[in-house]
């Protein structure tokens, strides 16, 4: 229970919302219960881990959600008949974060070559910190540096 | 008795003669302009550090609470941290609408990755490898930042463990049982933050680099000093033992203490109390002695079952507040109890591994 209270102060801070903390680690446990090996050696960072990559979901899925809400909203002002849905951003985001994007891949380019397969293999190729370490023969706190870097870089710049 | 300088608003005079003046002030609240843009720029890195550490396969819980410490210590951590899953959701996304694939490293010599190369990518792809033709090397921003600093170790200790850590700087830590705090050492400032427990510090005075323990809302500031610093159960204490020190909360001056001062903060908001007591006192558990003057053994108890492994448990609310003075060494806990049972009316009762304490009967 005291894990629990702790889960709750983390996330609450995360999400800037008690109610959002409470709802995600009720559902960290509801997710538990329906596995049953578990890693022993250090639980505690097994449920942060749980609710860590929930939350990521979440934060996808609300992503997607408003950017569909913002495309819903275009189409009643621009008047045009509302076509189905998809999780595609209308065409004028997609514009936007294309050139977003485009920004980032320059970005990327100006780094070291190393950092850049680093965080080419891990961000792009979805390969964990660990699965890039093996790959490239360097260590994992190498891979994290690395990627750390990538980051430093990118949002620095504001893009 | 030395006299007590409980500082508010009004009184900053005093602080500002202490600190060396309004630029030192500032600094310290960090209200200069080139201050607030160097911490943004710091907060952001540290948050990119953060980012990587936490999407590492090898995230340890004392990570999570460290990281949640840094998280709470300023505003500005938070949003910098926003900012950067921010931009790792939007690559997220940008790779699963197939907008960006994975790579156009050409070292990786892996061609299955340039038939998929992204169509609307491929000007900016183009005049990069135009460039390394012609051997020009675009830089429009400096290198990379060198690899990250660690974002702050943590120093722990079990029950029953005591542990000095000496810091580069020749600053010494002492921590007592049961407690964690994070290190971060800066180029600025050198950093400590108590999450829980006690621990004694003595300070190597440097101007330049000032020496803060956060402990909750309280920042701790040196100068060249011992001192204790103990967080039990929301009960912050501070005790000087030798030196100054000066006491904010949430970056508001509201206390200076000199040698054997000591301020208390107790839960529920209850205004700062300083106090005169016995600094060596305070001090003693690190050399392995605890001592009482006319404390109640409740509190006995509670600093006892920080070094024990059985339980020290009282029975009836008349034993928990006798009065307690005298010396403890904390050699066994066999004779600890034993001693207690020959300065106090109380009889103990070993149950396992477990000790219960009942007051004597004739005591009433």
């Amino acid at each position: 229970m005291q894990k629990r209270a702790d889960l709750v102060r983390f996330f609450t801070l995360r999400l800037r919302s008690s109610e959002a903390a409470e709802d995600l680690v009720q559902d960290i446990y509801i997710k538990l219960k329906d596995i049953d090996a578990r890693p022993i050696n250090d639980p505690s960072a097994y449920l942060y881990r749980v609710g860590w990559n929930m939350m990521l979901d979440r934060l996808r899925k609300q992503r997607r959600e408003t950017a569909r809400e913002a495309e819903w909203s275009n189409i009643n002002a621009n008047r045009i008949a509302a076509d189905a849905v998809t999780d595609e951003p209308s065409a004028e985001n997609a514009v936007a974060a294309r050139e977003r994007l485009e920004h980032i891949v320059n970005a990327l380019e100006r780094l070291p070559a190393q950092t850049q397969r680093v965080f080419r293999l891990h961000k792009f190729e979805g390969l964990s910190q660990g699965e890039v370490a093996a790959k490239l023969g360097v260590s994992k706190s190498a891979v994290e540096k690395h990627v750390s870097a990538a980051l430093r870089h990118l949002v620095g710049l504001n893009l | 008795m030395i006299a007590r300088r409980s500082l508010r608003l009004s009184d900053r005079r005093g602080v500002l003669a202490f600190n060396g003046g309004l630029a030192a002030f500032r600094r310290a609240l960090g209200m200069s302009r080139f201050d607030q843009t160097s911490n943004a720029e710091q907060a952001r890195n540290e948050a990119a550090d953060w980012f990587a550490r936490l999407q590492s396969d090898e995230t340890g819980g004392e990570d999570w609470i460290a990281f949640e410490t840094w998280l709470a210590e300023d505003s500005a951590h938070q949003t910098a941290f926003e900012d950067v899953e921010r931009l790792w959701l939007f690559l997220d996304e940008a790779v699963k609408s197939k907008a960006v694939v994975p790579s156009n490293v050409r070292t990786l010599g892996d061609a299955r990755r340039r038939k998929t190369w992204p169509i609307w990518a491929a000007p900016a792809a183009a005049a990069a490898v135009a460039a390394v033709a012609a051997g020009v090397v675009v830089l429009l921003k400096p290198p990379p930042a060198p690899p990250p600093s660690n974002p702050g170790q943590v120093i722990a200790t079990l029950k029953g463990e005591r542990r000095t850590v000496t810091l580069t700087d020749g600053s010494r830590i002492d921590l007592d049982a049961a407690s964690r705090l994070i290190v971060y050492a800066r180029d600025q400032g050198r950093r400590v933050r108590l999450v829980e427990g006690q621990a004694a510090f003595t300070v190597v005075h440097d101007p330049s680099r000032p020496f803060s323990v956060i402990a909750g809302d309280q920042t701790i500031r040196d100068v060249g000093t011992t001192f204790d610093v103990s967080r039990y159960d929301q009960t912050l204490s501070v005790t000087v033992q030798s030196g100054e020190v000066s006491v904010a909360e949430k970056g508001v001056p509201v206390a200076q203490l000199g040698a054997g001062e000591q301020l208390l903060q107790r839960p529920g908001a209850a205004p700062l109390v300083t106090r005169t007591v016995d600094a060596d006192a305070a001090l003693a558990w690190r050399s392995g002695t605890l001592i009482y003057r006319n404390q109640p053994l409740r509190t006995v108890a509670v600093d006892l079952n920080r070094y024990f492994s059985g339980a020290i448990r009282i029975e009836g609310d008349r034993t928990a507040e006798l009065r307690f003075s005298g010396v403890l060494t904390l050699d066994s806990e066999d004779a600890v109890v034993r001693r207690l049972q020959a300065f106090l009316p109380i009889v103990a009762t070993r149950k396992g591994e477990d000790f219960i304490l009942r007051g004597r009967p004739s005591s009433r």
